[in-house]
């Protein structure tokens, strides 16, 4: 950390993401967006403080699987701090469990007219799936959303549900995932994919909170709190970078 | 006993194509099974669920049709309205055998603080309403969304019977919901307030459509060859949109957004027309590629697909009770070994469960005759 505090650099662009730890090992295409980060990428070289919004149900706010303020979001800050000790990032996160994405929109829109954030993060889905809601009306409503960023001059990242074993043989998340995959085809929006990351680590071992003894449990959220913000950082900047070239 | 019916008149293509939809809805039905990535969904706009209403409606019409010409209409709606009740019951079977795996499944996982946002646990969170909800068809859990459907669509085409007649007046009765949803987005009330996961006022239309080509089918066009054309342009753009979507490539930034949007749009709910336009295209390709008599539907390899083809409810039912099982099996372990036995046991499953209901419908009409030269139309066919 002091290392990386001497060594500034004067073009914030080269500087490499902090190493993470080995339990976050996971494939490059986790941190690697398809589409381009536009606004995050200006907003980087500007060299302006940079405001993020965070919008999303239970594990954005931290009500589940993790702390207020210790959710993987603000993990990500931690993260994004040490990437780019020159800028000056800001977070914002709004939500709670148990909310839809139509439950959300007011509160991003309300923000993005309040204030400019290039980055928005949208985690969403999980409810709608469970609850066995239109995926349709969904989508409708990710788009008015992902609209209002784009006015406001923001690039949306959506992020989809957490994996669960449980989720996934009680509900069927392959309608809303779909919805998902759609939208990150427009331009100024990807997909972080959340579900697939996590099960790669439950896959590895390295991370499985459905099957964490009950006294591991706390570290193992903390741990995956950690690695989410630490690959969604690199998500993030990669995006930047490929809006760069 | 022959268990596969045949006879001269008898479609196996439709009993083919039928099956095929039952082996796609069960991977389909089961997350993270890796069948799944093979089944229809992932290369046309359209899946198995369009498959499986088309030739339900085809099924519909050949037999109570025929049961209409012979014993009027009285005794053909009745026998439609007995149907839609008994896959009334097969539903509310259905639902209560997966409130008690979503129950043991939590009980299982010790899911804990894992995740709060379910209310998929609705006996413990409210039950009488959950009930009362279910009974009413206006909860559907994600999975089960297929039969309620199916029986609106019964009912209504024990109101829409006499229509067969006048096949033309039929889709345009049946067009003018469907472009309400299209236009208003008419559906029906659910619990969770936005309507039905499958608009029964959308996808009556494909079941009509079914039910007219199988009543009054078309005479084949002299000039066959535009449509041809149209059919794989159609198949094409649907390939491509799912590669675009699935694959990225850098395509997607390069098309206009405006062409972007629209693409996107394509909804299941209401019947996108993308989608109702993929699965003619389907028909009608299969229709001009594969033979009425094609050798290869009579082969090993099709056997097992037109017997479950054939006995479509039973096996329907069966399929979701099994992929239950399956859904658990694949939560505890979902390594190579379990993908092949829950998909490799699901099979045989299916295929033991149409043979049976052959045995029992053969038995029924004294054995023997199950393998004669009856008509198709003389039988109930409907699931």
């Amino acid at each position: 950390m002091l290392l990386s505090l001497v060594a500034v650099p004067l073009s914030t662009r080269a500087q490499p993401p902090p190493p993470m730890p080995e339990a976050c090992d996971a494939s490059a295409e986790f941190s690697t967006p398809t589409g381009a980060l536009d606004h995050l990428a200006d907003a980087l070289a500007s060299g302006k403080p940079i405001n993020i919004l965070a919008v999303g149900s239970g594990t954005t706010v931290g009500e589940t699987n993790g702390l207020p303020g210790a959710s993987f979001p603000f993990r990500m800050l931690d993260a994004l701090r040490v990437a780019r000790p020159a800028v000056t990032f800001a977070l914002t996160v709004l939500g709670g469990r148990n909310m839809t994405a139509e439950a959300m929109l007011p509160l991003l829109t309300q923000a993005v007219h309040a204030q400019h954030y290039p980055l928005v993060l949208w985690q969403t889905a999980t409810v709608e799936a469970v609850r066995g809601m239109r995926p349709d009306l969904m989508q409708a409503v990710l788009e008015a959303g992902i609209d209002a960023v784009h006015e406001a001059g923001g690039d949306v990242v959506l992020i989809d549900p957490q994996f669960s074993r449980f989720l996934r043989a009680n509900a069927d998340l392959d309608p809303y995932e779909a919805v998902l995959e759609k939208l990150a085809a427009l331009p100024g929006v990807v997909l972080f994919h959340r579900f697939d990351l996590m099960r790669s680590w439950t896959t590895d071992g390295h991370i499985d909170l459905e099957r964490a003894r009950k006294a591991d449990r706390e570290a193992a959220v903390e741990l995956l709190n950690i690695c989410l913000g630490q690959t969604l950082a690199r998500f993030a900047i990669n995006g930047a970078a490929v809006a760069q070239h | 006993m022959d268990l596969i019916r045949r006879g001269a008149r008898r479609d196996l293509r439709v009993d083919f194509a039928r099956g095929l939809a039952l082996w796609w809805i069960y991977a389909d039905h089961i997350p993270g099974d890796v069948m799944a990535q093979l089944s229809l969904r992932n290369f046309a706009m359209c899946d198995a669920t369009e498959v499986f209403v088309l030739l339900a409606g085809y099924g519909a019409a050949l037999s109570y049709g025929a049961t209409m010409q012979r014993q009027g209409y009285l005794h053909a709606a009745a026998d439609v309205l007995r149907r839609a009740w008994t896959l009334y019951i097969a539903h509310i079977f259905l639902f209560v055998v997966f409130t008690a795996q979503v129950a043991w499944s939590a009980e299982a996982l010790d899911r804990g603080n894992y995740l709060e946002e379910t209310q998929l646990d609705i006996l413990g969170d409210d039950p009488f309403r959950g009930l009362l909800e279910a009974l009413l068809l206006r909860f559907q859990p994600s999975l089960l969304n297929i039969l309620p459907m199916y029986v609106v669509l019964l009912v209504v085409f024990a109101l829409a019977l006499p229509l067969l007649r006048w096949p033309r007046l039929l889709l345009a009765v049946s067009a003018v919901p469907y472009l309400m949803v299209r236009i208003t987005g008419l559906n029906l009330w659910s619990w969770t307030g936005d309507g039905w996961f499958f608009d029964p006022f959308a996808w009556q239309f494909l079941f009509m459509i079914g039910a007219v080509l199988a009543y009054a089918p078309p005479r084949m066009p002299r000039r066959r060859w535009p449509l041809d054309l149209a059919a794989v342009a159609v198949l094409l753009a649907g390939a491509f949109v799912i590669w675009v979507i699935d694959e990225h490539s850098g395509v997607s930034d390069r098309m206009p957004e405006v062409l972007m949007r629209l693409v996107v749009t394509e909804d299941k709910t209401g019947l996108h027309p993308f989608r109702l336009f993929s699965i003619l295209a389907l028909v009608w390709l299969t229709v001009r590629l594969v033979p009425f008599d094609a050798a290869w539907l009579r082969s090993r390899v099709a056997q097992p697909f037109v017997l479950i083809g054939q006995n479509s409810l039973p096996v329907f039912c069966c399929g979701i009770f099994f992929g239950f099982v399956a859904r658990l099996a694949l939560e505890y372990d979902d390594g190579v070994g379990m993908q092949v036995l829950a998909n490799v046991s699901g099979l045989l499953v299916m295929v033991g469960i149409g043979a049976l209901a052959a045995w029992y419908r053969g038995k029924g009409r004294g054995g023997t005759r199950a393998s004669g030269a009856l008509p198709v139309t003389a039988r109930p066919d409907t699931g």
